[in-house]
């Protein structure tokens, strides 16, 4: 078992555990002759990224010390550090970081438990399991935007189905959309809906490549249920685990089309994410350089946020392994 | 199974209820029309409502044709996650086989350079290529839709095949070598074919991404080049919401992901090598 959670360690990322489900031995990296070069192969795609994100990115960068409106297009006007300050200042940015860090943090952590509870269940065969585990797949299939629009009936106040429900059932009517305690957890649900099956597809692929015999094993030596599943299948599913959540938490934080269709960030600014809040900046007010800012501001956030998650979990795994 | 084992179905009904309820609402209301969505919930066709092909017809040919996006989406969506694959597996294959020097930095390195841009929020580019393509003139086209999504993909199409490169054992290729091949023959000819399982759950996890993608479509596009996730947000209008068309419509969209899942879950699940070295 490796120990190192850096991304391009394929025993940690391995996306071969979707596929095959079957434990990898390691090899060796193959030394095809010092006289042959690998660049021809890579050097396509490394150009076409520096012209197709880093280019835009210093772009962005750019945008973000000037002010560019949609106005007069490539014209740049020195601002300086205007954006930034503005940025550091405004109560509806932080509003919005607040909004996106706790959807982050509730979302991702509701989806890993529910997910790995639901892989756990649907794990070993049993009747009808097929047809659940494609069931559980079908809503990260959908468009973000059909998403939106599908809570948007299912949680509408009047004629939606899940408030007659709660009539039938003689139990208070919720404001799903227009209050500002329940909106957000509206959208937790929507989320948690769309992303649970993810978690359990990979959380799911992790236990098919496990050895069925240390279970066995320890389930003969009478460990009960939840010592065999805190002892033995924890750990060998923690690389991929920690692969899981960390792909989530990347995506969730740039959750955007559920949010816009679903409450379109209200009511008032209770349900705006960092990316519609740059959105509404650059395309409303039409504030290009100010959008960039904000933009920028949470790819910041994100990448530090991605560094301190590598380090704890890679620290952790080491522990779990020893 | 045991009977004692029955309990299993209790937390996997009350899941399947949750996933199910949004679903079901989805295909009924497809089904229905004004009359049968306002004043208060139905739930069964024929017994609350009376079921319409109403919104099949409208969107299907009539005066809010699907069509047109759905050319766009899939010509968009094909072309760059094919590029992106491409380009992918080439990078993947140089970074897993040959020893790469770049100053300090080595193979891992470049990966993780690769890779990392994965994490990089769209909306941080999506500003910048708005201005750039309003001065390039590709603001609302089936090509400058293609260039931004097949830069997008390239990240996570070099990482995946990267890995599944890594897992494939190398003496194939050490022969083709000594059979005199050339670098790029041992790569089309013989690694590329033994990864195909994963070759193709890379190219259906970029396809579904770009396929699903609203943000820089609903910015980069207004009507030359929208995509179906554009043609869903747009039934939202002035005369209120087309509810049935957007049910409709997300149903269309979702087809192709379900049947090419259902159609390749077998060849996903073979192993890799399928007994090439045996």
């Amino acid at each position: 078992m490796a120990t190192d959670v850096s991304p391009t360690d394929s025993s940690v990322t391995s996306p071969e555990l979707v596929v095959s489900a079957a434990p990898r031995p390691a090899r060796p990296r193959a030394r095809l002759g010092p006289n042959r070069s690998g660049w021809p192969f890579v050097l396509p795609a490394i150009f076409l990224l520096l012209l197709l994100n880093i280019f835009p990115l210093i772009f962005s960068v750019v945008m973000s010390f000037s002010n560019v409106s949609t106005d007069n297009g490539l014209q740049l006007t020195a601002r300086t550090l205007d954006n930034w300050s503005q940025l550091l200042s405004d109560s509806s940015f932080w509003d919005a970081m607040k909004f996106t860090v706790f959807f982050v943090v509730v979302a991702v952590t509701l989806e890993f438990f529910i997910g790995f509870a639901m892989a756990l269940l649907l794990w070993r065969k049993i009747p009808g399991g097929g047809f659940f585990r494609v069931l559980f797949c079908i809503p990260m299939m959908l468009a973000p935007v059909a998403i939106g629009f599908m809570f948007r009936m299912i949680f509408d106040e009047q004629d939606g189905p899940v408030n007659a429900i709660l009539h039938g059932l003689h139990l208070p009517q919720v404001l799903w959309l227009s209050d500002t305690t329940t909106a957000p957890i509206s959208v937790l649900l929507m989320d948690i809906w769309e992303w649970t099956p993810l978690m359990f597809l990979l959380l799911l692929a992790g236990l098919q490549a496990m050895p069925e015999e240390a279970i066995e094993a320890a389930r003969l030596d009478g460990a009960s249920g939840f010592r065999v599943i805190w002892n033995i299948i924890f750990p060998i599913l923690a690389p991929i685990s920690v692969m899981a959540v960390f792909l989530r938490m990347i995506d969730a934080f740039t959750i955007f089309g559920q949010i816009y269709l679903l409450t379109g960030g209200g009511p008032g600014t209770a349900t705006t994410s960092t990316t519609l809040f740059a959105f509404y900046q650059g395309f409303q007010n039409f504030n290009m350089s100010y959008g960039s800012t904000i933009s920028l501001a949470l790819l910041i956030f994100v990448t530090v946020t991605a560094l301190v998650y590598l380090a704890i979990t890679r620290m952790l795994l080491r522990r779990v392994e020893a | 199974m045991k009977l004692r084992e029955a309990w299993r179905y209790i937390p996997i009904a009350l899941w399947s209820l949750f996933v199910g309820l949004p679903i079901y609402w989805m295909i009924i209301t497809a089904f229905k029309d004004n009359s049968a969505i306002y004043n208060g919930a139905r739930y069964l066709p024929w017994v609350d409502f009376k079921p319409t092909t109403e919104a099949w017809h409208e969107i299907l040919g009539g005066s809010n044709s699907v069509v047109g996006p759905l050319q766009h989406s899939l010509i968009i969506a094909t072309s760059a996650t094919v590029i992106s694959v491409f380009f992918g597996s080439l990078a993947g294959y140089g970074l897993a086989r040959f020893q790469l020097k770049l100053g300090f930095w080595r193979n891992n390195d470049i990966a993780f350079w690769i890779i990392s841009q994965r994490i990089m929020p769209p909306v941080v580019i999506v500003l910048a290529f708005f201005i750039l393509y309003k001065n390039l003139h590709l603001l609302d086209t089936l090509l400058g839709m293609t260039i931004i999504y097949t830069g997008f993909s390239i990240p996570l199409t070099t990482w995946f095949m990267q890995s599944y490169f890594k897992q494939l054992p190398v003496e194939l290729e050490e022969a083709a070598y000594i059979d005199g091949a050339s670098r790029l023959t041992v790569f089309l000819r013989v690694a590329l074919p033994l990864v195909l399982p994963g070759l193709i759950a890379t190219f259906l996890l970029a396809f579904s991404f770009v396929w699903n993608e609203f943000l820089f479509a609903v910015v980069i596009t207004s009507s030359k080049a929208t995509t179906l996730p554009i043609m869903i947000a747009i039934q939202q209008g002035s005369q209120g919401t087309a509810w049935w068309n957007i049910c409709a419509i997300s149903m269309i969209s979702i087809a192709p992901m379900v049947i090419v899942a259902i159609f390749l879950q077998r060849r996903l699940v073979t192993g890799l090598l399928g007994g090439a070295l045996k």
